[in-house]
């Protein structure tokens, strides 16, 4: 009950944050779960900012203002601010086409969302380490602790996954652990729900509920989904955010830049890795934008008021652990490139020499033979393959770039910065979730927006009446 | 000799999962036949003593005990069971001599209900399992355990019909959350022996359909239309694999709402239910204010962890007997021996911190003790 109270209060400061920033879409069926997602965001962002930049104590009273305070914003600015504009292109259709493929995938996902639901909350928050830093950050942070060990242990977990699921033991309820899980579970069910009906409300209830199968498809997604671990969450947060991406393919609309923009925030408070990973796509968001820039003015903007966001969450983590702790990936990228591979990385190497395959075809067959991740990349690779020409119709080559670069960071981490992690099957897996919620999102829209054309119904009707005869009477 | 079918008496779902795997992997199983307890008792080789008795094959599990059964090639095994106390049964094979790893992927593990029960025990889905090994019965926790019937199924044809069996088993083995499972899940194998992947296969048919539909499409209608031969072809192909990890998943879903925390861990830790039934009892046990050690064995992380974890916010650290300070988890303090209010005990191969006594227990080696 106490964390679904502090849920709550979650959403209503996430949605008040979205009406303050004008990025509301006015649909609650969207905005419902799109507050979750941006609540989560700004409360990680405000705690561990006013945690490790400013040095305010966690507490009730840091707690309390931190949730009201977009609520005051948002009074502030219902006056003054004119936003990035509020709904989409309109059109909101909720029936997927055609019903006897749509019925067995909505049938899936539904029953993979209860069994998430019950199987997380059923289990105790147990892992392989037993326990996680994932979980053991959000205790730390509502007794207080901020010792050395306390900041490492946040500063990997990331501000999402500390501040959210503690966020009701700060205020007072006791701590049990499943919240942790919880948290995870919440943002799964809010995903599947932002993914649904966002494609609805745009039109294509196909590419959402296509994109809610493709990731319900996904066993090991399902699988963390349901855990305290937290590479799933960094992939709901990656995925909703290349919802909007794509969405932004079809509408052009500023508002959905603002909206990716600040859910790609959210992603990059999501574990240590969580800031890098979302870089290229952030920089690839704002090369879109400015490439719009030259037709339609005044996005630039706003989108760089939520990137100074992102710098805000880097300038605290390298406040609270120093900036050699902060980015451990740059510095053993760096290692790597001058020729001084990691000591563990060296020995496995050699092991790799001697037997078994190698970094690269362990990453290859995670991603097509394994079944961690489904038949996605079978049908991601041939849909590239068969449909290329229509990309830049689509307007999906932008995300597509996108997500290439972000395949290819998770590539070249799996085979070149941290080849022995790949090796012994230890993260390779894991590390692929994030890019494979994003790549079904981006696939779903594409499969799902040609099978049933948005907009110009009386074309198609015009069409209709010169092939077909007129029905008369009954 | 009796004949009876195969049954997993643990839990509903786990039975009606058991029964799809058959019928949808492999043909109607023969009658099982009854293995003489004696002749057991005779030649299987344990870990610890075993005592024959007018209920069956007795022994006690304080930390754990292996055994060996002289039932050479054996695929299936019914075992009935009495059981007191907390027990975890793990089956593999070995060659009767060296003790294979337990734990290692795919781990098969069954809590084994207290009172009297019955686990069927599929040998061919574990790891390196062929005609020329023996069963490996593994049991941990803290209880004892009567062995009161065991029966197999009855050899038939020759090594190639044995091999084609365990493809079979294999292709829809459940899936059993181990301590790899939140790095890589069990991969869906169609025919282990040539080393043939579901994912492959069903990767293929999804090619062949949807290429071929808009090859076809084009060559019939002079259209290039590949987006409808895509999507019902990628639909069709993850439904497929989607039913598979449905029936491998369905017996390790924990289904029921469990709102208590202590609830969860006596029910649903799967890899050491005594650990979660300690930690349980722990947490009931120790007041919210009080500073809790924990005693463990010198190599036993998992336990004190899991234990301290479960038990924060309040102080806990893990006691080792030669340290002035202990310490507890990443950022949580550390404690002197004589701040400790509570000791949790865990099969420390120690004795117990002097002036403390045990207050509940869940085994002679496994209780929570408090200060006298």
């Amino acid at each position: 009950m106490s964390f679904l109270l502090a849920a709550a209060a979650i959403c209503a400061s996430g949605y008040a944050l979205l009406r303050a920033i004008g990025l509301a879409t006015g649909r609650s069926s969207v905005d419902l779960p799109l507050s979750w997602f941006a609540g989560g965001a700004w409360v990680g962002l405000a705690s561990f900012t006013a945690r490790g930049l400013l040095g305010i104590p966690s507490g009730p009273a840091t707690a309390i203002v931190v949730l009201a305070l977009p609520a005051a914003g948002w009074a502030v600015a219902r006056r003054r601010v004119r936003g990035l504009g509020a709904r989409g292109d309109g059109g909101a259709r909720w029936l997927p086409r055609p019903a006897w493929l749509f019925a067995p995938m909505a049938a899936w996902t539904a029953a993979v969302a209860v069994a998430v639901l019950l199987h997380g909350l059923a289990t105790p928050v147990h892992t392989d380490d037993s326990y996680r830093v994932r979980a053991l950050a959000p205790i730390l942070a509502a007794t207080g602790a901020w010792n050395d060990a306390a900041r490492d242990a946040i500063a990997v977990a990331g501000p999402v996954p500390t501040y959210v699921p503690s966020l009701a033991w700060v205020l007072g309820a006791g701590i049990d652990p499943v919240h942790v899980s919880a948290s995870v579970v919440l943002t799964f069910l809010a995903l599947l729900t932002l993914l649904v009906a966002l494609g609805s409300e745009r039109g294509v209830p196909e590419a959402g509920w296509g994109a809610a199968f493709a990731i319900t498809s996904m066993p090991f997604f399902g699988y963390h989904s349901a855990s305290t671990y937290a590479d799933a969450w960094l992939g709901m947060y990656l995925a909703a955010a290349f919802a909007f991406l794509v969405a932004l393919a079809r509408t052009g609309a500023p508002a959905d830049a603002g909206r990716a923009m600040l859910l790609l925030v959210g992603a990059a408070l999501v574990k240590r890795e969580g800031e890098l990973l979302v870089l290229p796509v952030v920089a690839v968001l704002l090369a879109q934008v400015a490439w719009r820039e030259r037709t339609v003015r005044g996005t630039l903007g706003p989108i760089g008021l939520l990137l100074g966001a992102y710098l805000l969450a880097v300038a605290a983590r390298v406040a609270a652990v120093g900036a050699a702790s902060a980015f451990p990936f740059l510095r053993a990228a760096a290692e790597r490139s001058v020729g001084a591979a990691p000591e563990a990385a060296a020995a496995a190497a050699g092991e790799v020499a001697q037997a078994g395959p190698g970094a690269g075809a362990i990453l290859l067959r995670a991603m097509f033979t394994d079944g961690d991740l489904g038949i996605l990349w079978w049908v991601f690779l041939a849909s590239l393959l068969l449909l290329a020409p229509r990309l830049r119709r689509e307007g999906l080559a932008w995300a597509l770039l996108a997500l290439g670069m972000v395949l290819a960071e998770t590539a070249a981490s799996a085979t070149w910065l941290y080849p022995q992690f790949t090796l012994d099957h230890g993260t390779v897996h894991r590390s692929l979730l994030p890019v494979s919620a994003a790549a079904a999102v981006w696939l779903a829209w594409l499969l799902g927006s040609p099978i049933a054309p948005p907009g110009r119904p009386e074309a198609e009707a015009r069409r209709r009446s010169r092939k077909e005869p007129r029905r008369r009477g009954g | 000799m009796t004949a009876r079918a195969p049954l997993d008496d643990r839990r509903g779902r786990g039975a009606v999962a058991t029964w799809a795997a058959m019928l949808l992997a492999a043909a109607p199983l023969p009658p099982m036949q009854d293995v003489p307890i004696r002749f057991v008792a005779e030649n299987a080789g344990a870990s610890s003593p075993m005592r024959l008795t007018t209920d069956g094959l007795a022994f006690d599990v304080t930390q754990w005990v292996g055994v060996f059964l002289p039932l050479k090639g054996a695929e299936l095994l019914e075992i009935d069971y009495r059981v007191r106390g907390i027990v975890l049964l793990t089956w593999g094979s070995g060659d009767g001599t060296t003790t294979p790893a337990p734990h290692s992927p795919p781990w098969h593990h069954e809590v084994l209900k207290q009172g009297a029960g019955r686990a069927t025990l599929d040998f061919r889905t574990t790891a390196g399992w062929s005609p020329e090994r023996v069963p490996f019965l593994f049991f941990e926790g803290a209880g004892d355990v009567v062995l009161t019937g065991i029966r197999t199924l009855p050899a038939q044809g020759g090594r190639e019909d044995a091999v084609r069996r365990r493809d079979q088993a294999i292709r829809l083995a459940p899936i059993r959350i181990d301590h790899t499972t939140i790095n890589f899940l069990d991969p869906p194998v169609w025919n282990a022996s040539r080393g043939i992947f579901l994912l492959d296969l069903l990767g293929i048919a999804f090619a062949v359909l949807a290429v071929g539909g808009s090859l076809a499409w084009l060559a019939i209608r002079r259209r290039w239309t590949p987006v409808p031969f895509l999507a019902v072809a990628g639909v069709a192909v993850a439904l497929l694999g989607d039913g598979v990890f449905l029936v491998r998943v369905w017996p390790s879903l924990a289904l029921r709402p469990r709102i208590d925390a202590g609830e969860r861990l006596r029910e649903n830790l799967h890899f050491s239910p005594a650990l979660g039934a300690l930690t349980a009892l722990a947490l009931e046990s120790v007041g919210p204010d009080e500073r809790v050690g924990v005693q463990a064995g010198a190599n036993d992380w998992f336990g004190w962890e899991t234990l301290c974890f479960h038990l924060a916010p309040r102080p806990c650290v893990r006691v080792l007997p030669a340290a002035m300070v202990h310490e507890g988890l990443p950022g949580t303090g550390r404690l002197g021996a004589d701040q400790l209010d509570v000791v949790v005990y865990l099969n420390p191969g120690a004795p117990l911190l002097p002036g403390f006594s045990p207050v509940a227990s869940v085994g002679a080696e496994a209780f929570v003790a408090r200060r006298r």
